[in-house]
């Protein structure tokens, strides 16, 4: 075996290496357990380095008062005002907050809303009781016409997107007490951030991004989507739980319970785009790194493919939960349909899939035009995006990487896995489970699988065998590596 | 694109990462103050070439190749201003119990890894303030500092060993307190 160089394995430990390098580092680090031991010993090193270096110049309210002369300055330059800003409340705005405060007790929220000409009169924006019953200290809250208030901040500052929206490169922010629902809060500060909800008490540390969106599982009641950054959540309705997404997966906490969170702070905006259409990957959503449960319990739940290890769902009291994402392929989705007159949607599916590469797979396309009579192919080959979960150090994998094949009667779904079950297929009518122990059998059995079966790999893991899609990523790659000057 | 443009786009990205560029720039200078004006430097430096930023980069890493830069002049133009952190005195008084001696024990080495980061060589640490704050990787980094990944890597292991050697153990590791040999945090 082809070890990696000790100063990649300390790069791979200290977040250096890029995709797609990562990711295969990352696969020989999981499978090889001298590189492991490296690794972890690396990996348990930067974080008490990364603590010294981070740790020591967050300091006060410096950064709050840089920031405060950069947006000074970028006004200067550009005559712009700072975005959204509505805090600094000018002395003369004082008994206006204390106005504020006390219409707050009689039930009424008065904010202030920024306006271009740096004005900000009180606006009215909900009535009724206060989250959490507790009082707002200062008035110098936003609120954004038509949001509704999901919690309150009771220690600490953050600003909130003004536009429910916006992706958080492009929204415009504004400082608020008020956390409203479905827009992005950023706890700007440089002190950690507390918040209440109507049935939980959150804090982050500085510069987490977070929102409050519906909770589709309890009406009336909002769960809290971490985007990254580190935080503390307390449950404290004893008979309601809480659910906290990140880019990983759903934790369903128990009432009562008490645990930490901790996302990656390198997650990339840009590239988010909406739960349920965005799957995890270096460049779209490793966000759950650790999760620690100080009291009571809590389910994690990868999305994804079902998860159908319960053992590792639950994360008792005093357990550690933590996930690691490995993007061990790219694949993409071909789809052709029965009859050579589908032939030229399919090469333009490939065409529109892979731009400039038809002519690589002409000759495929055409073994299959003959292949296909009145039946219908469909290869589906999504990310094979695996989940690492350890509870305590006992470690499990999740993925999402699905292959599905149907070809007439036969439909056969694949997940790349190293469960013991692999995946299922409907063999003439018959569902048969796919196990690396039947596998060899069921080509012998199924000559249709053969074809299929062959694509993928089998290698020894410890608990048995794990199959793959390696060798159709290797196929992608030499092909993506042969330009179309040397197929010609 | 306007000045205007420019203004508003990086008021919003100065909103979003003047905390962390700080840090960066508060790690390099080692004084608020210089901090203070690196930062202002930078965000008046990415106004004047918003026009030259390619849209489709990282604004984050951009932003963090400027303020890179800026440090570097700062720090040519004077010696570099770093202060070690006495061993933290006093406070609490010390608790038998086992907790409160792990807490020690943790500070301890706290103390001396910074102690030994500032003794490291100016290009490692510099890479893995880049790593840290920038959330750059080893291509970043390489093409921010004139060097090979390869190099990049090579330079951050080979400090980090050296870094392990006077440490006199593994970091990553704590003393066993009965044995008084080390294990795996």
């Amino acid at each position: 075996m082809n070890h990696p160089q000790p100063h990649d394995i300390t790069a791979l430990a200290y977040g250096l290496v890029p995709s797609p390098e990562r990711e295969s580092l990352l696969e020989h680090v999981h499978f090889c357990a001298p590189c492991r031991e490296a690794y972890d010993l690396a990996l348990a090193e930067q974080a008490e380095v990364r603590e010294v270096l981070l740790g020591e110049t967050r300091s006060g309210d410096a950064e709050s008062r840089a920031l405060d002369a950069v947006l000074q300055q970028l006004k200067k330059a550009g005559q712009v005002q700072r975005p959204g800003r509505l805090i600094s409340l000018r002395p003369a705005a004082w008994a206006l907050q204390a106005a504020a405060a006390l219409l707050l007790a009689a039930g009424v929220y008065y904010v202030a809303v920024a306006l271009p000409g740096g004005e900000t009169p009180p606006t009215t924006v909900a009535g009724g009781e206060s989250a959490g019953g507790g009082s707002v200290k200062s008035p110098d809250a936003a609120s954004l016409p038509g949001l509704e208030a999901g919690g309150r901040v009771t220690d600490g500052s953050v600003m909130v997107a003004m536009d429910p929206e916006a992706n958080p490169e492009t929204a415009r922010w504004t400082r608020s007490k008020v956390i409203p629902a479905n827009v992005w809060v950023h706890s700007s500060g440089s002190e950690p951030v507390a918040c209440e909800l109507d049935n939980a008490r959150l804090s982050f540390v500085p510069d987490s991004m977070f929102k409050l969106v519906p909770d589709s599982g309890t009406p009336g009641q909002y769960a809290i989507f971490v985007l990254r950054g580190d935080a503390n959540f307390a449950v404290k309705d004893p008979r309601r739980s809480l659910t906290v997404q990140t880019g990983t997966g759903d934790i369903l906490a128990t009432p009562g319970s008490t645990f930490d969170l901790e996302c990656d702070p390198a997650f990339v905006f840009a590239n988010y785009r909406q739960r349920g259409k965005d799957l995890p990957s270096p460049q779209k959503g490793r966000a759950l790194v650790r999760t620690h449960v100080q009291r009571g319990d809590v389910l994690f739940m990868p999305y994804g493919e079902s998860w159908e290890r319960p053992e590792a769902s639950r994360v008792a009291s005093g357990q550690t939960l933590e996930v690691q994402t490995v993007v061990l392929d790219r694949m993409q989705r071909l789809r052709a349909q029965g009859g050579s007159s589908e032939l030229e949607e399919v090469m333009n599916l490939v065409e529109r899939l892979l731009p400039g590469e038809r002519r690589k797979f002409e000759d495929e396309l055409e073994r299959m035009r003959k292949q296909l009579d009145t039946a219908q192919k469909i290869i589906e080959l999504t990310e094979n995006v695996v989940l690492k979960i350890s509870v305590n150090g006992r470690e499990y994998e999740h993925s999402n990487g699905v292959m599905q094949i149907i070809e007439g009667a036969t439909r056969v779904t694949l997940r790349v896995t190293t469960a013991e079950v692999l995946g299922e297929a409907e063999l003439d009518g018959k569902k048969v489970e796919l196990r690396a122990a039947n596998f060899e059998e069921l080509a012998r059995q199924h000559p249709q699988l053969k074809e299929m079966l062959e694509t993928l790999s089998l290698k020894e893991v410890p608990g048995g065998r794990r199959i793959s899609l390696r060798r159709i990523a290797v196929q992608q790659e030499s092909r993506q590596e042969t330009s179309p000057q040397q197929q010609r | 694109m306007s000045g205007e443009d420019a203004g508003e786009a990086l008021s919003r990205l100065a909103v979003l990462h003047h905390g962390a560029l700080y840090g960066y720039c508060r790690r390099r200078l080692g004084r608020d103050a210089d901090a203070n004006d690196a930062l202002q430097e930078t965000f008046l430096r990415a106004h004047k070439y918003w026009g030259s930023l390619d849209q489709s980069r990282d604004a984050r890493k951009w932003l963090f190749g400027i303020a890179h830069n800026v440090c570097v002049e700062v720090a040519r133009s004077r010696a570099r201003h770093v202060t070690l952190e006495e061993l933290p005195e006093g406070g609490e008084a010390p608790s038998a119990t086992s907790e409160a001696l792990e807490r020690i024990a943790h500070e301890e080495r706290m103390v001396h890894i910074r102690r030994e980061l500032e003794r490291m060589p100016d290009k490692a640490r510099r890479i893995l303030e880049l790593r840290f704050f920038g959330q750059m990787d080893s291509k970043d980094i390489a093409a921010l500092e004139g060097m090979t990944e390869t190099s990049v890597r090579v330079t951050v292991h080979r400090a980090l060993e050296s870094l392990r050697e006077k440490l006199g153990r593994k970091l990553g590791q704590e003393p066993d307190e009965a044995t008084g040999s080390t294990r795996q945090t």
